[in-house]
């Protein structure tokens, strides 16, 4: 172990002592916070390759210079723990236990992403981690609580909550304040500033940029992000401080070298002379190697060979992913509801769609989606792409898997099916225990109906659609024909025709 | 046994706080101050500072407690004063909770409750009476429920809190006072009413009402008087706004022939527009003998003053007008056929 004193790191506010100033680092530490930053770092690397290669959609933050506090923070929490933050989450998801692997497959939105291809760059868990949170500032209030759920149970955690310093000026953030030391709540507030909020200086936004003396009646502490030591040490004191007196505000004075998102080259607002000056002079990585090294601690050698181990992990976890599928289209109406009570969810045109329950109810890591459920067939680009090779082909398929689909549908004229006809599937075919639920909850619309005292009601098509009593007759058709049929009803039927066909009845 | 709706959400809240030991209160007055509205009455004496806790008044900010508390394993019933105050908080409702267990492909869960009047009350005006029902059950991974009586209430709310998944509980204010005779096995400890029914309140085979909440109430009384003139009017109490019961309204359609909804809410894309668009995209379409009829609150936002209060929420005589045309022919041969 060696001891080294960290110099300019903190700024107290309205605290008695702040961190200790000499630290404590043994070997097997700095070789462990030295590999999770270069990961970090190259995880960010292949996402704005794989942004730039159109592989990744939508919004993609990256992490780049600001390594050092999710590392140093996470270094340093315990299993009771927990961590929310906002939309720059990779670091955090991977740090807090997700691998590299269904990280980077969730950012591909292939099958085996850690939100199955459900949440994306912004929307990863993972236990006592509650998630990246797309909405600025909407994650502060749900720290506190989680926060105050520690406190209810009685288990000793704190919850780390993340913002940024733009979100710092989101009027919910004061309003969690006050709720959290109103009550005293276990809660870790991390004000991440990186300098920007966007594309707007801290300065032209935020009134006073002290964020660690924001709190007012809440202790602040300012950290200098960017050294990994100060921020294991100011986390540490944070986590003991908070067990015991309540909130406390981090700044980590930290930087991000890339622009907010990958849609923004981050130049117009800043000079690329400031962003080379921080990578030169502030930059969390390289300030921590040669600190490694002057400690002895460490060799270059050994080092370099971090450094190549992690490039070529990270390398093959991303090129394993790429080769996974899309997620299966079934997926699309998979876990809305943790219960569902709905037999149907509508489709584009129509309730033709069904509600799966892949996951098993809950509060954990995201699990995979099952084999059993997973269908071998393309989907996505792949699907446009097998469907224009074998166009003639797939013709035939497709008639055949819509009647499929319709002979599941529970329908009022299906009479000969059982109530749960479902639960005695193998189960391969479609139908979870969600499914068996919704069949079960459409059957009694038929006795309804019979109660009623009305013959139970099939639709029919054709020639007898154009008057009541004829509709109520029951109809030999099946219901894939009656749905495709129902369609061309509404397309080709003028509604004057109906109407008058229907009055010569009644 | 008479049992006011206030009384049934209190009874509802006092068994599940006793229930199960992770379920709180949290709101604006529910502690010390036994509720705005008395439903959290008693509650705290009993429960103490723990299970019932007096927030400031700062919605988005408690709503997001609320939520973060639901997804770290507790079962929170956040009130909100009045639904309209919920607005600043809307936010926290639909991408905090509604979205959280889609997005993270089933891992996280958002058992929450957010309870609270909605819906016109008196004299109040605009930014204090409107309905939110369609406001939420336009989004998927909400659960939204409006009870009418002291059954409703009571079993709803019980449901609500057991329920899994985030769950808006819509009341009314003008209801909370009002009594209702319950059977027994309404005030047992483990009474559910299952959310995604509803209730057929008056059977009848000339035309179905539907209708939630306080318009119920006019529903039943726009029914006594078609009653009067020979019309048997089926009453539909929805009790779930999301999930919509449509087999119930559908299977009341193919036997009435004629459908007409009630609401208090906006006509505009409200809950009678959802209803009436499901039965034109279903084959009970073709059972209709007259197209679907609405009777809303009127299009504007509400005002002040009694006459016009009155006159912007849809009142008895104005069911019974609409149901007579609806009718058309029919309502005449029934009346003939009464006299």
């Amino acid at each position: 172990n060696s001891t080294l004193t960290l110099e300019n790191t903190f700024k107290c506010y309205d605290l008695e002592t702040g961190p200790p100033l000499d630290v404590e680092l043994s070997r097997e530490d700095a070789l462990s916070m030295y590999t999770k930053m270069v990961e970090v770092r190259r995880l960010e690397i292949i996402a704005a390759e794989f942004y730039k290669q159109k592989k990744i959609r939508g919004f993609c933050h990256l992490y780049n210079g600001q390594e050092a506090v999710a590392v140093g923070m996470t270094s340093v929490m315990r299993k009771t723990d927990t961590v929310i933050t906002a939309y720059r989450c990779h670091a955090w998801t991977y740090l807090m236990g997700v691998s590299m692997y269904a990280l980077l497959a969730e950012l591909l939105g292939v099958r085996t992403g850690c939100s199955r291809g459900k949440g994306g760059s912004m929307h990863m868990y993972a236990d006592n981690y509650y998630g990246g949170n797309g909405i600025v500032g909407a994650q502060v209030p749900m720290g506190a609580g989680i926060a105050l759920a520690h406190r209810y149970k009685d288990d000793d955690g704190v919850c780390i909550v993340c913002y940024g310093d733009g979100a710092a000026n989101q009027g919910q953030i004061f309003e969690a304040y006050n709720m959290a030391k109103l009550w005293c709540l276990p809660c870790i507030f991390v004000c991440e500033n990186n300098e920007y909020g966007m594309g707007t200086e801290t300065s032209r936004a935020s009134a006073n940029t002290d964020f660690y003396m924001r709190g007012q009646y809440i202790p602040g502490l300012w950290v200098d992000g960017n050294q990994v030591l100060a921020v294991r040490s100011a986390t540490q004191f944070a986590i003991d401080f908070a067990q015991s007196n309540g909130p406390i505000v981090l700044e980590m004075f930290t930087y991000r070298y890339m622009g907010h998102s990958m849609s923004d080259p981050g130049t117009s607002y800043r000079t690329r002379d400031e962003v080379q000056n921080v990578r030169e002079t502030r930059d969390p990585i390289t300030n921590f190697r040669n600190q490694v090294v002057r400690l002895c601690l460490a060799s270059e050698e050994e080092l370099k060979q971090i450094d190549d181990n992690v490039k070529k992990q990270v390398g093959l976890d991303a090129k394993k992913a790429l080769q996974d599928r899309e997620v299966d289209e079934h997926e699309l109406t998979a876990d809305v509801y943790a219960k569902n009570v709905e037999p149907k969810i509508r489709g584009v045109s129509g309730y033709n769609l069904e509600h799966r329950q892949v996951t098993e109810v809950c509060l954990g890591k995201p699990k995979p989606t099952p084999a059993k459920d997973m269908k071998d067939v393309p989907v996505g680009d792949a699907a446009l792409l097998a469907a224009q090779a074998g166009k003639m082909k797939k013709d035939g398929k497709k008639t055949d898997e819509a009647a499929d689909g319709d002979k599941t549908k529970p329908s009022d004229g299906d009479k000969t099916k059982p109530a749960d006809g479902d639960k005695t599937k193998t189960p391969t075919k479609k139908g979870e225990g969600e499914e068996s639920q919704s069949n079960a909850k459409v059957p009694p619309a038929k006795g309804e109906t019979k109660a009623a005292g009305t013959p139970p009601v099939t639709w029919s098509p054709g020639q007898s659609y154009s008057c009541s009593s004829a509709i109520r007759k029951n109809s030999s058709l099946t219901t894939a024909e009656k749905s495709t049929r129902y369609i061309t009803v509404f397309t080709t039927q003028s509604r004057a025709t109906w109407l008058r066909r229907r009055t010569k009845v009644t | 046994k008479q049992l006011t709706v206030r009384d049934a959400l209190n009874s509802a809240l006092d068994d599940e706080l006793a229930r199960d030991e992770r379920v709180f209160i949290l709101g604006e007055e529910v502690a010390q101050y036994d509720g705005a509205y008395k439903v959290s009455r008693g509650l705290w004496k009993k429960y103490g500072d723990k299970r019932v806790i007096d927030t400031p008044i700062t919605e988005m900010g408690f709503a997001g407690i609320a939520v973060g508390a639901a997804m770290a394993g507790l079962r929170p019933v956040c009130e909100f004063m009045t639904f309209n105050f919920a607005m600043q908080a809307i936010d926290h409702i639909i991408n905090s909770a509604a979205k959280t267990f889609y997005m993270s492909a089933g891992a996280v869960n958002v058992p929450i409750v957010f309870r609270g009047p909605n819906g016109a009350a008196s004299g109040v005006a605009a930014q204090h009476s409107q309905c939110y029902a369609a406001w939420y059950a336009h989004c998927p991974g909400l659960k939204v429920v409006s009870p009418y009586d002291s059954e409703d209430a009571r079993g709803l709310l019980k449901a609500a809190i057991r329920d899994p998944d985030p769950v808006v509980v819509l009341e009314n204010e003008l209801m909370y006072g009002v009594a209702f005779p319950v059977d027994d096995k309404v005030v047992d400890k483990d009474f559910v009413v299952p959310i995604g029914k509803a209730k057929i309140m008056r059977p009848g085979k000339d035309i179905t009402i539907v209708a939630h909440s306080k318009a119920v109430e006019t529903g039943l009384l726009a029914a006594a008087e078609l009653a009067k003139k020979g019309i048997e009017a089926e009453v539909i109490n929805l009790r779930s706004i999301r999930p919509l019961d449509t087999a119930t309204i559908f299977a009341s359609v193919r036997k009435t022939h004629h459908l007409i909804t009630i609401e208090n809410g906006w006509p505009q894309h409200g809950v009678g527009a959802e209803i009436c668009a499901r039965i034109m995209e279903d084959q009970t379409f073709f059972e209709l003998d007259a197209p679907v009829w609405r009777c809303c609150g009127v299009d504007v936002p509400m005002p002040y003053a009694k006459t016009l209060e009155l006159n912007a929420l849809p009142r008895v005589h104005d069911v019974t007008e609409a149901a007579l045309k609806v009718l058309g022919g029919k309502a005449g041969k029934a009346v003939a056929a009464a006299k």
